[in-house]
């Protein structure tokens, strides 16, 4: 007599639960459906815990991404009888983008999904020179290589330069103060990114009287 | 926000994997199972855009790092999943901030642990109000990396498991013949051993009848002595470990829109890793020495047959920011320095090349070095066996001796050179040289003979076979030793109507191991710089 392989038990097993899987689908559907919780826990702008809530648990979960454009599975989960589930540590997708859970056999709904927003944070000061303390011209790395710098006198908030981000290169802006700014300099000048929806980052903030 | 879905191939295996979770979670508060599905593309994407470092890790377990440029972190990733993951399964976080009154009361990092801004620091000691700038990564061990930053010029020392920033110890050389420690002003005072998480690479270079890349004669400068001609470092480029030694090279960029540096810089430090934490100390009997030619950018370890340490240099020579030609200012050399005596023992000329930032790549044979280029779409490359004679350099020659056949009695080492380089195919979609001046960067084989190089306009690698000869002492022929066998893209082109889509690749590596039988997946993984920063995998040896 031929044993039974263990593999085919448990997938017996599996596709018994997968049965009682199946007939309990009417409740979750009649169950409020898996929430996530903000994504408030970043790290370095970058990086969130992506977890949240499940009124009908325990039952599976699809974690999908939003990209702006179209939905991607990402991860599956069942959530615990306490309600709670967590994918894990995620990277966020990119601007615009985000994600929704979702029952296993049900799509994402981009009316549900949780936005990924990263704070616009300050450009980045790559080189000024010639001088540390006289510079002339400035090299300025933003946080996105898109939209536009613009420069301010810090004091007065008087716009002084605008220069685009040309993602050829390489999201490098090099601000020449010498060509384009007027003297008398202002003391302390505010960099500036400034997106196309408006947004805007906090101000680079350079001395340039020494 | 309502918009169509449309849902991405391979999602129809979900109901199978979901199937399988149904059996094996049971609901109970334990750990849940996750399942991981493998998007398309096979990218971990991150915030910032242009990744400025990219390393695999040593040890062999299918590990790398990258750098996060904005808000700058450094993330461990595991190569075995598709898309790569983080090692960490906690928050990776930024540098400590800290307030600095003199710097406008904002919060500035506080990067090397000093317990100050470094900011702060940096304007007190008379250099403005400089904050650390990422720049390139390379692996020291499996769970300590170095990351070179510029502004606040330094080594970083970073766990890439969870990011977090590690402890060296640093001591100051006593005053000697040839050191001083007033020109090291980061540093801390002689005699005292300080833990700190990076290492100052801002120092006083002295030498009389130097002239910068435009032709300017380099008098005193006011951060160093007043009675020396001579210039302070700035913008730490390359670095790498060779045996008890790291090696960083400064590229000492003045201004960046006239192509205008000082002359370039190698810092030799000292590097102890019998203590816990490991000791650094720049190297008291000559600390730095000067490149044979403006804008040194990375630095390879190579070690000879006859198992002589080697640092090989990239320089690049001065090159300008912008789009076009005629960006490429100076020449071009990989400078050869003996690690052991700390001099610049051989230079190879390569002329008006332009030479990338990638570390130059080494075949399994140790035959062919080649390094990638900063503005335009070719390769360049030298024979190692050129620095075979165990004796090169230590004759009664004038150092360093040029490999170009100049010189009687030595080879020329000069395999794909500036006037003579490896070409790369163009992508017929991609974009015109007017309007994107691509680079390049390559890796070659540990197991074969060959190799990939990546295209940062046109979004392609060029797939590399290599055929050299056994025996080192035959010579190289340029027409058939590298060869291209295709051209695969992998990212859109960087066009206008690809905005949105993974595009403007850098960094590429080989993934370390047999595919197919030491690892599954892809074999070849790349950095990207646009619509932000991510690594990505790619199939090229292993189907």
């Amino acid at each position: 007599m031929r044993r039974s392989h263990p593999k085919s038990l448990i997938g017996l097993s599996c596709l018994a639960v997968f049965g009682l899987a199946v007939t309990a689908r009417s409740d979750d559907r009649e169950a409020p459906g898996p929430r996530l919780d903000p994504l408030e826990d970043f790290a370095a702008g970058s990086i969130a815990r992506v977890v949240g809530t499940d009124p009908g648990a325990p039952r599976n979960l699809v974690l999908w991404l939003w990209d702006g454009a179209e939905f991607s599975r990402v991860a599956g989960t069942r959530s615990r009888r306490s309600g709670r589930f967590d994918f894990g540590i995620r990277t966020l997708p990119g601007e615009g983008g985000g994600f929704d859970v979702a029952l296993e056999e049900q799509p994402p709904d981009p009316d549900r999904v949780v936005l990924a927003e990263p704070p616009l944070i300050a450009p980045m000061l790559v080189s000024g020179g010639p001088d540390f303390d006289h510079p002339i011209e400035l090299v300025i790395a933003p946080a996105i290589p898109r939209g536009e710098l613009r420069v301010y006198d810090r004091r007065t908030r008087r716009l002084l330069l605008r220069a685009p981000v040309d993602p050829h290169d390489r999201g490098r802006v090099t601000l020449d103060l010498a060509e384009h700014l007027a003297r008398p300099w202002p003391e302390t000048i505010s960099i500036e990114q400034v997106l196309e929806d408006g947004r805007r980052s906090p101000g680079l903030i350079w001395r340039l009287a020494p | 926000m309502r918009r169509a879905i449309r849902y991405r191939l391979g999602a129809s295996i979900g109901l199978v994997v979901a199937s399988l979770l149904a059996c094996e979670g049971d609901g109970s508060d334990g750990a849940a199972p996750r399942i991981d599905f493998a998007p398309t593309p096979d990218c971990i994407r991150f915030a910032g855009g242009f990744p400025s470092g990219f390393t695999t890790l040593p040890g062999g377990a299918g590990e790398a790092a990258v750098v996060q440029f904005i808000p700058t972190v450094v993330l461990g990733l595991s190569l075995d999943s598709e898309p790569p993951r983080l090692l960490s399964d906690s928050a990776i976080p930024e540098f400590p901030e800290l307030v600095c009154s003199r710097c406008g009361g904002l919060l500035r990092v506080d990067s090397d642990s000093d317990g100050i801004a470094d900011a702060c620091r940096s304007d007190e000691l008379g250099f403005s109000c400089l904050s650390p700038v990422a720049g390139s990564l390379f692996a020291l061990e499996p769970t300590r990396v170095a990351l070179s930053t510029s502004s606040y010029e330094q080594l970083l020392f970073i766990d890439p498991r969870d990011g977090m920033l590690q402890p060296v110890e640093l001591e100051t050389p006593a005053p000697g013949a040839s050191f001083d420690p007033a020109d090291w002003p980061f540093w801390p005072p002689s005699g005292i051993p300080t833990i700190r998480s990076g290492l100052s690479t801002r120092a006083c270079v002295y030498a009389d009848g130097l002239l910068d890349s435009l032709g300017d004669p380099i008098g005193p400068n006011r951060f160093c002595s007043p009675d020396r001609n001579g210039f302070v470092t700035r913008f730490t480029a390359g670095a790498a470990r060779i045996g008890d030694h790291l090696l960083v090279a400064t590229s000492n960029l003045i201004r960046s829109s006239r192509a205008q540096f000082a002359p370039g810089t190698l810092l030799l430090f000292e590097y102890d890793t019998g203590s816990d934490p490991p000791r650094v100390r720049p190297r008291a009997d000559g600390p730095i020495l000067l490149t044979s030619g403006y804008n040194p950018t990375t630095v390879t370890p190579y070690t000879t047959p006859s198992g002589r340490a080697l640092a090989l240099i990239g320089v690049s020579g001065s090159i300008a920011l912008g789009t076009g030609p005629d960006l490429v200012r100076t020449d071009s050399a990989i400078d050869v320095v003996d690690v052991a005596m700390g001099r610049l023992i051989a230079t190879i000329p390569l002329g008006r090349a332009g030479l990338g930032f990638s570390p130059i790549a080494i075949d399994s044979n140790r035959r062919v070095g080649l390094i990638g280029a900063a503005t335009r779409r070719a390769l360049f490359g030298i024979d190692l066996a050129a620095l075979d004679d165990p004796l090169l350099g230590l004759g009664p020659e004038a150092l360093p001796i040029r490999l170009d056949g100049s010189v009687s009695g030595y080879p020329d080492a000069r395999l794909y050179s500036g006037d003579s380089p490896l070409p790369l195919p163009k992508r017929s979609t991609g974009p015109p040289d007017s309007q994107c001046t691509t680079q390049t960067s390559v890796a070659l084989s540990q197991i074969g003979p060959s190799g990939v190089a990546s295209d940062f306009c046109d979004g392609t690698l060029s797939i590399l076979h290599l055929d050299l000869p056994a025996d080192r002492t035959a010579s190289l022929d340029p027409g058939t030793a590298v060869t291209i066998e295709r051209l695969q893209a992998v990212t859109a082109p960087l066009v206008d109507d690809a905005t949105g889509l993974v595009r403007a690749i850098d960094r590429v590596v080989i993934r370390p191991g047999r595919p197919g039988v030491d690892f599954d997946g892809p074999d070849v993984h790349f950095t990207a710089g646009l619509p932000e920063g991510a690594v990505c995998g790619v199939r090229i040896r292993n189907p």
